[in-house]
Protein backbone atom coordinates (compact mmCIF):
# COMPACT_ATOMS: atom_id res chain seq x y z
CA UNK A 1 0.00 0.00 0.00
CA UNK A 2 1.05 3.27 -0.97
CA UNK A 3 1.70 5.76 2.14
CA UNK A 4 1.82 9.59 1.69
CA UNK A 5 3.07 12.02 4.67
CA UNK A 6 0.42 13.94 6.99
CA UNK A 7 0.13 17.57 5.20
CA UNK A 8 1.74 18.91 8.31
CA UNK A 9 4.96 16.48 7.99
CA UNK A 10 5.07 17.60 4.19
CA UNK A 11 4.73 21.60 4.94
CA UNK A 12 7.18 21.51 7.64
CA UNK A 13 9.61 19.85 5.58
CA UNK A 14 9.62 21.87 2.78
CA UNK A 15 9.47 24.89 4.69
CA UNK A 16 12.66 23.54 6.83
CA UNK A 17 14.13 23.25 3.04
CA UNK A 18 13.18 26.69 2.08
CA UNK A 19 14.47 28.77 5.43
CA UNK A 20 17.52 26.56 5.49
CA UNK A 21 19.01 26.07 2.46
CA UNK A 22 16.84 28.85 0.48
CA UNK A 23 15.75 25.97 -2.08
CA UNK A 24 12.46 26.85 -3.69
CA UNK A 25 9.29 24.74 -3.06
CA UNK A 26 9.27 23.52 -6.26
CA UNK A 27 12.18 21.80 -6.40
CA UNK A 28 10.23 18.30 -6.24
CA UNK A 29 7.25 18.97 -8.50
CA UNK A 30 7.97 16.29 -10.92
CA UNK A 31 7.73 13.68 -8.51
CA UNK A 32 5.95 13.14 -5.17
CA UNK A 33 6.54 12.89 -1.64
CA UNK A 34 5.97 9.63 -0.05
CA UNK A 35 5.83 8.10 3.51
CA UNK A 36 8.39 5.34 4.09
CA UNK A 37 9.23 3.38 7.12
CA UNK A 38 10.67 4.80 10.59
CA UNK A 39 9.84 8.17 9.82
CA UNK A 40 11.67 8.85 6.58
CA UNK A 41 10.49 11.09 3.75
CA UNK A 42 10.81 9.42 0.38
CA UNK A 43 11.03 11.37 -2.85
CA UNK A 44 9.56 9.30 -5.87
CA UNK A 45 8.23 8.69 -9.43
CA UNK A 46 4.44 10.84 -9.95
CA UNK A 47 2.64 8.63 -11.43
CA UNK A 48 2.51 4.63 -10.12
CA UNK A 49 0.14 1.83 -9.79
CA UNK A 50 -1.32 1.97 -6.31
CA UNK A 51 -1.83 -1.71 -6.86
CA UNK A 52 1.91 -2.03 -6.59
CA UNK A 53 3.79 -4.25 -4.04
CA UNK A 54 6.70 -2.51 -3.97
CA UNK A 55 10.03 -2.98 -1.63
CA UNK A 56 11.37 0.42 -1.90
CA UNK A 57 9.30 3.67 -3.21
CA UNK A 58 11.82 6.07 -4.51
CA UNK A 59 14.72 6.85 -2.27
CA UNK A 60 14.52 8.30 1.33
CA UNK A 61 15.89 12.20 1.67
CA UNK A 62 15.04 13.16 5.42
CA UNK A 63 13.97 11.77 8.55
CA UNK A 64 11.26 13.11 10.60
CA UNK A 65 11.23 13.13 14.21
CA UNK A 66 11.45 15.72 17.02
CA UNK A 67 13.63 17.67 14.27
CA UNK A 68 13.98 17.58 10.48
CA UNK A 69 16.79 15.53 9.34
CA UNK A 70 17.96 15.42 5.78
CA UNK A 71 19.84 12.76 4.64
CA UNK A 72 22.82 12.57 2.31
CA UNK A 73 20.47 11.36 -0.76
CA UNK A 74 18.45 14.93 -0.54
CA UNK A 75 22.25 16.75 -1.01
CA UNK A 76 23.39 14.34 -3.55
CA UNK A 77 19.84 14.21 -6.05
CA UNK A 78 18.81 18.26 -5.24
CA UNK A 79 22.18 19.58 -3.53
CA UNK A 80 22.08 22.16 -7.17
CA UNK A 81 19.35 23.94 -5.75
CA UNK A 82 21.34 24.78 -2.30
CA UNK A 83 21.97 28.98 -1.86
CA UNK A 84 22.94 28.60 1.51
CA UNK A 85 24.44 26.58 4.52
CA UNK A 86 27.03 25.08 1.97
CA UNK A 87 30.83 24.83 3.08
CA UNK A 88 33.34 24.11 0.37
CA UNK A 89 35.91 21.41 1.87
CA UNK A 90 39.47 21.13 1.18
CA UNK A 91 41.19 17.89 -0.25
CA UNK A 92 42.42 16.58 2.91
CA UNK A 93 38.70 17.30 4.68
CA UNK A 94 37.09 15.84 1.73
CA UNK A 95 39.01 12.47 2.31
CA UNK A 96 38.24 12.74 5.96
CA UNK A 97 34.47 13.54 5.02
CA UNK A 98 34.17 10.57 2.46
CA UNK A 99 35.41 7.73 5.04
CA UNK A 100 32.77 9.24 7.57
CA UNK A 101 34.80 10.88 10.34
CA UNK A 102 33.83 13.76 12.69
CA UNK A 103 36.52 16.87 11.81
CA UNK A 104 36.94 20.38 12.80
CA UNK A 105 36.82 23.12 9.94
CA UNK A 106 38.58 26.48 10.42
CA UNK A 107 36.76 29.34 11.51
CA UNK A 108 36.39 31.03 8.45
CA UNK A 109 34.59 28.13 6.63
CA UNK A 110 32.11 28.37 8.87
CA UNK A 111 31.62 32.64 8.43
CA UNK A 112 28.62 32.49 6.47
CA UNK A 113 26.89 28.94 7.68
CA UNK A 114 25.08 28.49 10.95
CA UNK A 115 24.95 25.55 13.14
CA UNK A 116 23.00 22.72 11.76
CA UNK A 117 22.50 20.62 8.35
CA UNK A 118 25.14 21.85 6.17
CA UNK A 119 25.96 20.79 2.32
CA UNK A 120 29.25 20.21 1.72
CA UNK A 121 31.14 20.47 -1.62
CA UNK A 122 34.77 19.96 -2.94
CA UNK A 123 35.71 22.02 -6.12
CA UNK A 124 32.90 22.19 -7.92
CA UNK A 125 31.35 18.78 -6.64
CA UNK A 126 28.45 18.06 -4.49
CA UNK A 127 29.67 15.73 -1.64
CA UNK A 128 26.51 15.44 0.28
CA UNK A 129 25.72 16.78 3.97
CA UNK A 130 27.01 16.93 7.17
CA UNK A 131 26.03 18.16 10.60
CA UNK A 132 28.10 21.50 11.95
CA UNK A 133 27.90 22.07 15.45
CA UNK A 134 30.13 25.59 16.14
CA UNK A 135 33.13 24.48 13.92
CA UNK A 136 32.54 20.67 14.54
CA UNK A 137 31.59 18.81 11.16
CA UNK A 138 29.85 15.44 11.31
CA UNK A 139 30.01 13.53 8.13
CA UNK A 140 26.23 12.51 7.68
CA UNK A 141 28.07 9.65 4.29
CA UNK A 142 26.42 5.69 5.37
CA UNK A 143 29.20 3.07 6.52
CA UNK A 144 28.18 1.42 3.21
CA UNK A 145 29.02 4.41 1.10
CA UNK A 146 32.32 4.99 2.59
CA UNK A 147 35.03 3.90 0.53
CA UNK A 148 38.70 4.15 0.05
CA UNK A 149 39.42 7.25 -2.20
CA UNK A 150 42.54 7.33 -3.43
CA UNK A 151 42.06 10.03 -6.08
CA UNK A 152 40.57 13.07 -6.09
CA UNK B 1 45.28 -20.45 -15.38
CA UNK B 2 41.95 -20.67 -17.22
CA UNK B 3 41.64 -23.79 -19.24
CA UNK B 4 38.45 -23.97 -21.19
CA UNK B 5 36.91 -27.63 -21.58
CA UNK B 6 36.64 -29.11 -24.79
CA UNK B 7 33.19 -29.60 -24.68
CA UNK B 8 32.64 -26.32 -24.47
CA UNK B 9 35.42 -25.64 -27.89
CA UNK B 10 33.72 -28.10 -29.65
CA UNK B 11 30.11 -26.70 -28.78
CA UNK B 12 30.81 -23.30 -29.75
CA UNK B 13 33.83 -23.28 -32.57
CA UNK B 14 30.43 -23.76 -35.13
CA UNK B 15 28.95 -20.50 -34.19
CA UNK B 16 31.84 -18.23 -35.07
CA UNK B 17 33.92 -17.44 -38.42
CA UNK B 18 36.68 -17.20 -36.01
CA UNK B 19 37.11 -19.54 -33.65
CA UNK B 20 40.63 -19.59 -32.54
CA UNK B 21 40.45 -15.66 -32.00
CA UNK B 22 36.90 -16.12 -30.31
CA UNK B 23 38.68 -19.03 -27.47
CA UNK B 24 41.55 -16.72 -26.83
CA UNK B 25 39.83 -13.67 -26.08
CA UNK B 26 37.66 -15.55 -23.12
CA UNK B 27 40.97 -16.21 -21.69
CA UNK B 28 42.21 -12.61 -21.80
CA UNK B 29 40.57 -10.02 -19.11
CA UNK B 30 38.28 -7.23 -20.36
CA UNK B 31 38.81 -4.20 -20.39
CA UNK B 32 37.74 -1.60 -17.26
CA UNK B 33 34.80 0.38 -18.45
CA UNK B 34 31.91 2.58 -16.81
CA UNK B 35 29.50 4.99 -17.58
CA UNK B 36 28.84 8.46 -16.28
CA UNK B 37 25.99 9.38 -14.65
CA UNK B 38 24.41 11.73 -16.74
CA UNK B 39 22.06 12.55 -13.61
CA UNK B 40 25.35 14.24 -12.15
CA UNK B 41 28.07 15.28 -13.76
CA UNK B 42 28.98 15.34 -17.77
CA UNK B 43 31.52 13.44 -19.67
CA UNK B 44 33.70 16.16 -20.53
CA UNK B 45 33.59 16.50 -16.31
CA UNK B 46 34.35 13.32 -16.16
CA UNK B 47 37.18 13.42 -18.58
CA UNK B 48 39.29 16.35 -17.24
CA UNK B 49 39.12 14.66 -13.53
CA UNK B 50 40.39 11.82 -14.58
CA UNK B 51 42.77 14.01 -16.72
CA UNK B 52 44.06 15.39 -13.54
CA UNK B 53 44.60 11.84 -12.02
CA UNK B 54 46.79 10.87 -15.25
CA UNK B 55 43.98 8.44 -15.72
CA UNK B 56 43.21 7.85 -19.41
CA UNK B 57 39.56 7.26 -20.96
CA UNK B 58 38.43 7.14 -24.10
CA UNK B 59 34.67 7.17 -25.27
CA UNK B 60 33.69 3.80 -27.27
CA UNK B 61 32.09 5.08 -30.64
CA UNK B 62 28.65 4.06 -30.27
CA UNK B 63 27.47 5.84 -26.47
CA UNK B 64 29.26 9.17 -25.91
CA UNK B 65 28.83 8.50 -21.90
CA UNK B 66 30.83 4.46 -22.13
CA UNK B 67 34.16 5.05 -21.48
CA UNK B 68 37.38 2.45 -21.14
CA UNK B 69 39.78 3.67 -18.72
CA UNK B 70 43.57 2.30 -18.96
CA UNK B 71 43.44 1.81 -15.45
CA UNK B 72 42.04 -0.37 -13.63
CA UNK B 73 42.07 1.79 -10.42
CA UNK B 74 39.10 3.88 -11.50
CA UNK B 75 36.77 2.16 -8.45
CA UNK B 76 39.31 4.18 -5.94
CA UNK B 77 38.32 7.60 -7.75
CA UNK B 78 35.85 10.22 -6.23
CA UNK B 79 33.75 10.16 -8.97
CA UNK B 80 33.36 6.34 -8.59
CA UNK B 81 32.19 7.14 -4.51
CA UNK B 82 29.87 10.06 -5.17
CA UNK B 83 28.22 7.44 -8.31
CA UNK B 84 29.39 10.48 -10.92
CA UNK B 85 30.39 7.09 -13.14
CA UNK B 86 28.73 3.52 -12.88
CA UNK B 87 31.18 0.80 -13.24
CA UNK B 88 29.72 -1.81 -15.72
CA UNK B 89 30.35 -4.13 -18.17
CA UNK B 90 29.82 -2.38 -22.29
CA UNK B 91 27.78 -4.91 -23.14
CA UNK B 92 25.74 -4.75 -20.58
CA UNK B 93 24.71 -1.42 -21.36
CA UNK B 94 23.31 -1.85 -24.99
CA UNK B 95 19.93 -3.02 -23.93
CA UNK B 96 18.86 0.62 -22.38
CA UNK B 97 20.40 2.32 -25.47
CA UNK B 98 18.40 0.62 -28.00
CA UNK B 99 15.68 1.63 -26.42
CA UNK B 100 17.05 5.23 -25.76
CA UNK B 101 13.99 6.99 -28.05
CA UNK B 102 11.39 5.61 -26.84
CA UNK B 103 11.85 6.64 -23.23
CA UNK B 104 12.18 9.80 -24.01
CA UNK B 105 8.30 9.38 -24.07
CA UNK B 106 8.08 6.64 -21.91
CA UNK B 107 5.81 7.00 -18.91
CA UNK B 108 5.72 3.47 -17.49
CA UNK B 109 8.99 1.39 -17.63
CA UNK B 110 9.80 -2.09 -16.53
CA UNK B 111 13.33 -3.61 -15.43
CA UNK B 112 11.96 -7.11 -15.09
CA UNK B 113 15.30 -8.60 -13.57
CA UNK B 114 16.89 -5.41 -12.33
CA UNK B 115 19.36 -5.98 -9.66
CA UNK B 116 22.23 -4.93 -9.22
CA UNK B 117 21.10 -1.68 -10.97
CA UNK B 118 23.25 -0.99 -13.89
CA UNK B 119 20.53 -0.93 -16.07
CA UNK B 120 17.67 0.51 -14.38
CA UNK B 121 20.34 3.36 -13.70
CA UNK B 122 20.92 3.83 -16.81
CA UNK B 123 17.12 4.03 -17.72
CA UNK B 124 17.09 6.72 -15.50
CA UNK B 125 20.04 8.61 -16.81
CA UNK B 126 18.19 8.52 -20.09
CA UNK B 127 14.51 9.64 -18.44
CA UNK B 128 15.92 12.31 -16.58
CA UNK B 129 15.05 10.74 -13.65
CA UNK B 130 11.40 11.33 -14.98
CA UNK B 131 8.45 9.16 -15.65
CA UNK B 132 8.28 5.85 -13.55
CA UNK B 133 10.77 2.38 -13.42
CA UNK B 134 9.49 -0.66 -11.76
CA UNK B 135 12.69 -2.58 -11.03
CA UNK B 136 12.00 -5.97 -10.23
CA UNK B 137 14.00 -8.63 -8.72
CA UNK B 138 13.35 -12.24 -7.53
CA UNK B 139 16.46 -12.22 -5.14
CA UNK B 140 15.51 -10.54 -2.08
CA UNK B 141 19.50 -9.67 -1.52
CA UNK B 142 19.80 -8.48 -4.63
CA UNK B 143 17.02 -6.27 -3.98
CA UNK B 144 18.85 -4.26 -1.13
CA UNK B 145 22.23 -4.10 -3.54
CA UNK B 146 19.95 -2.71 -6.31
CA UNK B 147 18.51 -0.08 -4.27
CA UNK B 148 22.12 1.01 -2.71
CA UNK B 149 22.92 1.70 -5.85
CA UNK B 150 19.69 3.93 -7.16
CA UNK B 151 20.04 5.88 -4.34
CA UNK B 152 23.56 6.16 -4.88
CA UNK B 153 23.29 6.73 -8.06
CA UNK B 154 20.45 9.84 -7.57
CA UNK B 155 17.53 7.89 -9.25
CA UNK B 156 13.98 8.89 -7.88
CA UNK B 157 11.80 7.74 -10.36
CA UNK B 158 12.15 4.24 -9.43
CA UNK B 159 9.89 1.43 -7.19
CA UNK B 160 11.44 -1.62 -6.70
CA UNK B 161 9.48 -4.50 -6.42
CA UNK B 162 10.33 -8.17 -5.44
CA UNK B 163 8.43 -10.60 -7.28
CA UNK B 164 8.32 -13.63 -9.71
CA UNK B 165 7.75 -11.98 -13.00
CA UNK B 166 5.94 -14.74 -14.27
CA UNK B 167 2.95 -13.53 -11.07
CA UNK B 168 3.05 -9.83 -12.46
CA UNK B 169 -0.25 -8.82 -13.98
CA UNK B 170 -2.71 -5.89 -15.15
CA UNK B 171 0.11 -3.97 -16.30
CA UNK B 172 0.93 -1.93 -19.56
CA UNK B 173 4.25 -0.68 -19.86
CA UNK B 174 5.80 1.43 -22.70
CA UNK B 175 9.11 -0.28 -22.36
CA UNK B 176 10.34 -3.63 -20.67
CA UNK B 177 14.07 -4.67 -20.30
CA UNK B 178 14.46 -8.39 -19.55
CA UNK B 179 17.82 -8.87 -19.11
CA UNK B 180 17.26 -12.81 -17.75
CA UNK B 181 19.21 -14.97 -15.60
CA UNK B 182 21.36 -16.96 -17.84
CA UNK B 183 24.35 -19.37 -17.90
CA UNK B 184 26.79 -16.44 -18.18
CA UNK B 185 29.19 -18.22 -20.40
CA UNK B 186 29.77 -14.22 -22.03
CA UNK B 187 30.82 -12.84 -18.72
CA UNK B 188 34.22 -15.57 -18.67
CA UNK B 189 36.14 -12.53 -18.92
CA UNK B 190 35.45 -11.09 -15.91
CA UNK B 191 34.81 -14.33 -13.85
CA UNK B 192 36.63 -17.11 -15.28
CA UNK B 193 35.11 -19.61 -12.73
CA UNK B 194 32.06 -19.22 -14.68
CA UNK B 195 33.53 -22.34 -16.68
CA UNK B 196 34.08 -24.74 -14.14
CA UNK B 197 30.05 -24.79 -13.23
CA UNK B 198 29.20 -24.51 -17.46
CA UNK B 199 27.41 -27.83 -18.26
CA UNK B 200 24.38 -28.55 -21.09
CA UNK B 201 21.92 -28.92 -18.28
CA UNK B 202 22.15 -25.58 -17.27
CA UNK B 203 22.00 -23.89 -20.20
CA UNK B 204 18.61 -26.29 -20.34
CA UNK B 205 17.50 -25.13 -17.60
CA UNK B 206 17.55 -21.37 -17.77
CA UNK B 207 15.95 -22.15 -21.03
CA UNK B 208 12.93 -23.39 -19.61
CA UNK B 209 12.33 -20.47 -16.97
CA UNK B 210 13.42 -17.75 -20.20
CA UNK B 211 11.14 -19.05 -22.45
CA UNK B 212 8.03 -18.66 -19.74
CA UNK B 213 9.88 -14.95 -18.67
CA UNK B 214 9.74 -13.88 -21.98
CA UNK B 215 6.21 -14.58 -22.92
CA UNK B 216 4.99 -13.45 -19.62
CA UNK B 217 6.83 -9.86 -20.30
CA UNK B 218 5.32 -9.50 -23.82
CA UNK B 219 2.41 -9.96 -22.42
CA UNK B 220 3.00 -6.95 -20.01
CA UNK B 221 3.53 -4.55 -22.86
CA UNK B 222 1.00 -2.08 -23.59
CA UNK B 223 0.21 -1.58 -27.30
CA UNK B 224 3.18 -0.22 -29.72
CA UNK B 225 5.46 -0.90 -26.64
CA UNK B 226 9.31 -2.23 -27.09
CA UNK B 227 10.77 -5.21 -25.49
CA UNK B 228 14.57 -5.55 -25.08
CA UNK B 229 15.19 -9.65 -24.84
CA UNK B 230 19.01 -10.02 -23.44
CA UNK B 231 21.60 -12.75 -22.34
CA UNK B 232 25.18 -12.56 -21.33
CA UNK B 233 25.49 -15.87 -23.01
CA UNK B 234 26.59 -17.85 -26.06
CA UNK B 235 24.05 -20.43 -26.09
CA UNK B 236 21.52 -20.74 -29.15
CA UNK B 237 18.99 -22.31 -26.75
CA UNK B 238 19.16 -19.61 -24.43
CA UNK B 239 18.28 -17.16 -27.40
CA UNK B 240 17.44 -17.39 -30.49
CA UNK B 241 15.55 -20.19 -29.60
CA UNK B 242 13.95 -18.39 -26.78
CA UNK B 243 13.14 -15.96 -28.94
CA UNK B 244 11.47 -17.96 -31.56
CA UNK B 245 9.21 -19.30 -29.16
CA UNK B 246 7.79 -15.83 -28.28
CA UNK B 247 7.43 -15.53 -31.98
CA UNK B 248 5.76 -18.90 -32.54
CA UNK B 249 3.38 -18.18 -29.40
CA UNK B 250 2.91 -14.21 -29.43
CA UNK B 251 2.13 -11.76 -32.66
CA UNK B 252 5.32 -10.25 -31.77
CA UNK B 253 7.55 -7.87 -34.12
CA UNK B 254 11.56 -8.31 -34.37
CA UNK B 255 12.99 -4.67 -34.74
CA UNK B 256 16.26 -4.61 -36.65
CA UNK B 257 19.60 -3.86 -34.01
CA UNK B 258 22.49 -1.37 -35.38
CA UNK B 259 24.89 0.35 -32.88
CA UNK B 260 27.07 2.71 -35.17
CA UNK B 261 30.80 1.58 -34.17
CA UNK B 262 29.54 -1.77 -32.64
CA UNK B 263 30.12 -4.88 -34.45
CA UNK B 264 27.12 -7.00 -34.21
CA UNK B 265 26.56 -10.70 -35.72
CA UNK B 266 22.95 -12.18 -36.91
CA UNK B 267 21.16 -14.66 -34.98
CA UNK B 268 21.49 -18.01 -36.12
CA UNK B 269 18.84 -19.36 -37.39
CA UNK B 270 19.24 -23.19 -36.85
CA UNK B 271 21.59 -24.95 -33.94
CA UNK B 272 22.09 -28.45 -33.51
CA UNK B 273 19.61 -29.98 -35.64
CA UNK B 274 16.85 -27.52 -34.74
CA UNK B 275 15.41 -24.88 -37.18
CA UNK B 276 14.06 -21.63 -35.41
CA UNK B 277 11.51 -18.73 -36.47
CA UNK B 278 13.54 -17.22 -39.45
CA UNK B 279 12.81 -14.26 -38.54
CA UNK B 280 15.47 -14.58 -35.27
CA UNK B 281 18.19 -13.59 -37.92
CA UNK B 282 17.58 -10.25 -36.66
CA UNK B 283 18.68 -10.56 -32.99
CA UNK B 284 21.76 -9.80 -32.63
CA UNK B 285 24.78 -11.44 -31.13
CA UNK B 286 28.44 -9.78 -29.62
CA UNK B 287 31.27 -11.70 -29.55
CA UNK B 288 34.17 -10.85 -27.16
CA UNK B 289 36.77 -10.65 -29.97
CA UNK B 290 34.61 -8.07 -32.28
CA UNK B 291 34.70 -5.06 -29.97
CA UNK B 292 36.93 -6.34 -27.14
CA UNK B 293 33.96 -6.70 -24.79
CA UNK B 294 31.93 -9.80 -22.72
CA UNK B 295 29.42 -11.71 -24.88
CA UNK B 296 26.54 -10.86 -25.15
CA UNK B 297 22.83 -11.49 -27.13
CA UNK B 298 20.18 -8.90 -27.69
CA UNK B 299 16.48 -8.61 -29.48
CA UNK B 300 14.13 -6.09 -29.75
CA UNK B 301 10.50 -6.57 -30.01
CA UNK B 302 7.71 -4.57 -30.56
CA UNK B 303 4.18 -5.39 -29.60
Amino acid sequence: MILLPSKKDERSFIAYLEERFDVGHDIFHAYRIYAGPKGYLCIGPRIITESLRYRFLGVPIARMGKTIKPIQSFFTIFGNHVQKNSIALTKDQTLMYIQGNTQHLTAEQCLTVTSGAVMLTFQDMILGGGILQGNELKSLVPKAKRLDVKYL
Amino acid sequence: MTIIPPRFKECYAPLVADPEAFFASLLTPAPKAFRVNTLKTTTEHVKKRFALYGIGIHTVPWSPDVCIADNPSIGSTLEHALGHIYLQELTSMIPPLLVAPELAHAQFVLDACAAPGSKTTQLAALMQNRGTIVANDIDSNRVRALQFNLEKSGVCNTVVTHQDLRTVTGYAFDAIILDVPCSLEGTIRKDPIVLSHWSEQTIAQHAHLQKQLIVHAFDLLAENGTLVYSTCTFAPEENEAVVSELLTRRPAHLVPIALPGLVMRPGVTSWNGKTFDQRVAETRRIFPHDNNTGGFFVAQVKK
